[in-house]
């Protein structure tokens, strides 16, 4: 991969932004494959056509709000190659904005995962991904005040990349954790949260936007999947 | 005369011996239940919750689990009866968790531990919301992440019952257009399962 480099990488310099995302490009794409190579024994775990099938619990740090959301969701999986499992997601998470409304966010979405190395049940990965994301701002209402036509809304499209490990608690189970930041590509949904010395108040409406730019977030993902079958005679084990 | 006794004694003892020996389908049955190393265990019970402010709350939980070489992937639903006490802050809480359990032994009496996520769908019954168009109140249903642990025991029959206990820690927070509600709760259940 290194002979495809521009000859210029060798002078790169930290000012030139351009070289830096490119060798960032190429190491992203080399290391999972060079390591990759290194793996000829089939492992018990991880096999190509496994398919497995979870659920997860996700935490969201980071974003537009200070406050932690949490969420609930599930995946499936099919491993095409030894090195190399995809996840199908769906996420529901809420956050809870210091008492003053609700953000809720829904991603629909894939990831790929890279296997560098596989270490017995231990199996450590490089993941990326792109997801469709859906958001709700709830303002709060009360018994005397109906806010529900402040409520704002948007459908966008994302991509995340992280790292993650799979602990295989036995061939068929295994406990997954991932940490990744999920990018949002499209524009952003703007409201302000006042802290008005009795309590917060979330305003969405007369809201000056924001510096156009990119929102995102950071996602803790523990996931627990059972393998239902693998689609592979190849790779099948002979005890299941 | 000792003739005609012996024939009747031979005419109740020998269809009592023959309803003995067992169908050969059922034989069938009973020794693949016996040869396979996994189970497929359910119950349904009534599971009590307590939450704060000596509030009190009643359920009913069902689920169905597969396990084998002490792992077990099991689901649950609970249905929400009711509550009592200071304050009864829910009109609906129904719960639904699918996750893992690990179990410490694999004799008849198994230990247990386990961890499920899932949601919750609620109803607040104290804060809701003023709708203009119609001038009612709305207490608005939504459905809300959770997260669970659990411990507990089954002590298994030699073949198709099962007994239970566990207790259980719930944790999440029910989120609608008004106050958020804290859906935290310490829950118990026993009964009966069955397995195969």
């Amino acid at each position: 991969m290194l002979l495809h480099c521009p000859p210029s990488l060798s002078i790169c310099t930290f000012e030139n932004y351009s070289l830096m995302k490119k060798l960032f490009i190429a190491v992203a794409f080399c290391v999972p494959l060079t390591c990759a190579a290194q793996d000829d024994k089939i492992s018990d775990y991880a096999r190509p056509g496994d398919f497995q099938l979870g659920m997860r619990t996700t935490v969201s740090l980071f974003g537009h709000e200070n406050s932690p959301g949490f969420g609930v969701g599930g995946q499936w999986r099919i491993q095409p190659l030894k090195v190399m499992n995809t996840e199908w997601f769906a996420d529901w998470i809420t956050i809870d904005l210091n008492g003053a409304g609700t953000r809720y966010n829904g991603h629909i979405g894939w990831s790929v995962m890279f296997y560098p190395k596989k270490l017995n049940r231990f199996i450590p990965y490089i993941m990326a991904g792109h997801c469709f994301d859906y958001a709700k701002i709830v303002p709060l209402s009360t018994q005397y005040l109906d806010r529900s036509d402040e409520i704002i809304e948007r459908w966008s499209s994302a991509v995340q990349m992280g790292l993650g490990a799979h602990y295989y608690l036995n061939d068929r189970f295994n406990l997954s954790l991932a940490a990744q930041y999920m990018l949002h590509l499209s524009k952003h949904l703007d409201y302000e949260l006042t802290d008005t010395g009795n309590g917060f108040y979330l305003e969405t409406q007369n809201v000056t936007p924001g510096e156009a730019g990119l929102e995102g977030h950071f996602l803790i993902t523990t996931s627990l999947n059972y393998r239902l079958f693998c689609t592979s005679k190849k790779y099948r084990r002979t005890k299941s | 005369m000792k003739k005609i006794a012996i024939t009747l004694l031979l005419a109740v003892i020998c269809p009592a011996v023959f309803g003995q020996k067992e169908h050969p389908k059922a034989k069938g049955f009973l020794e693949f239940l016996d040869s396979k190393d996994w189970k497929i265990n359910a119950a349904l019970s009534f599971a009590p919750g307590a939450q704060t402010e000596k509030t009190y709350s009643i359920n009913l939980d069902g689920y169905a689990g597969f396990l084998k070489n002490r792992i077990e992937m099991r689901g649950d639903i609970t249905y929400f009866l009711g509550s009592y006490g200071d304050r009864p802050r829910f009109s609906m809480n129904h719960h639904l968790y699918t996750g893992a359990f690990y179990h410490f032994s694999e004799k008849a009496f198994q230990p247990y531990i386990g961890i499920q996520p899932g949601f919750a769908v609620s109803q607040s019954s104290e804060y809701g919301s003023l709708d203009e168009a119609t001038n009612t109140i709305k207490y608005n249903v939504t459905v809300n992440p959770l997260i669970t642990g659990a411990v507990g025991f089954k002590y298994y029959a030699p073949r198709i019952f099962y007994l239970f206990a566990e207790t259980r820690y719930i944790l999440g927070k029910h989120k609608s257009n008004s106050y958020a509600v804290h859906l935290d709760e310490w829950r118990a259940a026993f009964g009966l399962g069955i397995y195969l």
